[in-house]
């Protein structure tokens, strides 16, 4: 449910060789109640509540509240869930990246096989409940959203590609999708437009991120763009898909589905957004695109991103609330 | 014969029971939470079948 997800987190990368010395050791008696919470990678599910209730909002009819805190806490658990098994099937390489090595499996306070069984209960009673509270097309898609966060971005792509935040994106956009579907049992063009919106955002938030993080994935021997092509190409790439993403984010105004409110907002964020990306272009660099200011316009346009995705679906709140 | 773990010490003790007192509260709070969200739940949809019905 979130490929951008891993980078707000702050997580992954590895290696299988070092499986045997990750976890083998862990009891579960040292872990606390917040290891326990870590596992669920609660900023990342922060922003997923965010999104999906924007959806679940904007969305015509009615729902009562009861469901609607329901409908948003099954998203919050199956993000969650997703996040749990991430972390279990990406412990090897947890453990040889700096950020992530203190995370609760890499250290031995949790063991994987607890981690598993934690993330797939948590999995499955969060598609059941949203199926019981709500309805089951909410729930298949709830459903999708894990498995393909799980399945496809972390056992499939994510080691395999460096397209991997591209194509895993898709993961962290369907929580509009998913509080749309909540309120009307179907999809039309608007939670569409906030999943492409999500989409679009992923590449340039990961990869001011792995640009000056990719030492860590290089090590642990994940292709991730900055790894595979370079500094220069991903600089290149962080603008494009940035250029690309501001209009897309005007599509809601444009067809009407949102008021000036928003679009205003969004050209305001979008334009600040492409200066960061310029900015991150343009850094002082050597021949190969290596930062010469440790990658300072990175830092920035990645804390930006984050930023900007709160406040661009505050920006649809705030809209919807108005009209 | 069967090796058994040294013993813990009194601190040792002490933090082990403090982490499993944690992880209780913790689950209790989670199991009352969900119960009674699923009593809400129930009662949302009962209304709402008691109000389509009649």
């Amino acid at each position: 449910m979130q490929a951008h997800s891993d980078a707000l987190a702050i997580s992954d990368v590895g290696g299988d060789s070092l499986s045997p010395l990750v976890g083998s050791i862990a009891t579960g008696n040292n872990s606390t109640a917040r290891d326990w919470l870590m596992m669920l990678k609660p900023r990342v599910v922060l922003l997923v509540v965010f999104t999906g209730l924007a959806g679940l909002l904007v969305a015509p009819g009615r729902i009562n509240p009861v469901l609607a805190f329901a409908a948003m806490l099954c998203i919050a658990l199956g993000a969650g869930a997703s996040g749990a098994i991430n972390m279990w099937f990406d412990r090897d390489i947890d453990a040889v990246m700096k950020r992530t090595a203190k995370r609760p499996i890499p250290s031995g306070r949790i063991a994987p096989d607890d981690a598993l069984g934690y993330g797939v209960f948590l999995a499955v009673a969060s598609v059941i409940m949203m199926g019981l509270a709500t309805n089951w097309f909410a729930a298949m898609l709830l459903t999708g959203s894990i498995f393909y966060y799980v399945v496809i971005y972390t056992m499939w792509l994510k080691r395999r590609t460096p397209q991997n935040i591209v194509i895993g994106g898709a993961a962290g956009a369907f929580p509009p999708l998913i509080g749309w579907a909540a309120v009307t049992g179907s999809l039309s063009a608007m939670p569409l437009i906030l999943f492409g919106m999500i989409f679009m955002w992923t590449p340039p938030h990961f990869w001011s991120l792995s640009l000056w993080a990719h030492e860590d994935y290089k090590r642990a021997g994940v292709p991730m763009l900055p790894v595979v092509a370079g500094a220069k190409e991903t600089r290149r790439q962080i603008l494009l898909y940035t250029i690309a993403m501001v209009p897309f984010t005007l599509l809601p105004w444009y067809l009407g589905y949102s008021g000036p409110v928003y679009g205003v907002t969004a050209l305001l964020l979008g334009l600040w957004f492409l200066f960061d990306a310029w900015r991150v272009y343009t850094d002082k660099q050597d021949a190969t695109g290596v930062s010469l200011t440790g990658d300072k316009p990175a830092k920035t346009c990645f804390k930006y991103s984050i930023l900007y995705l709160f406040a661009l679906f505050g920006a649809v709140y705030v809209d919807w609330a108005v009209r | 014969m069967t090796d058994f773990p040294p013993p813990l010490s009194r601190e040792e003790s002490l933090a082990l029971g403090k982490r499993r007192r944690g992880r209780n509260i913790a689950m209790l709070i989670a199991l009352v939470s969900v119960s009674a969200l699923f009593y809400a739940i129930s009662m949302v949809k009962m209304h709402a079948h008691i109000g389509g019905a009649g």
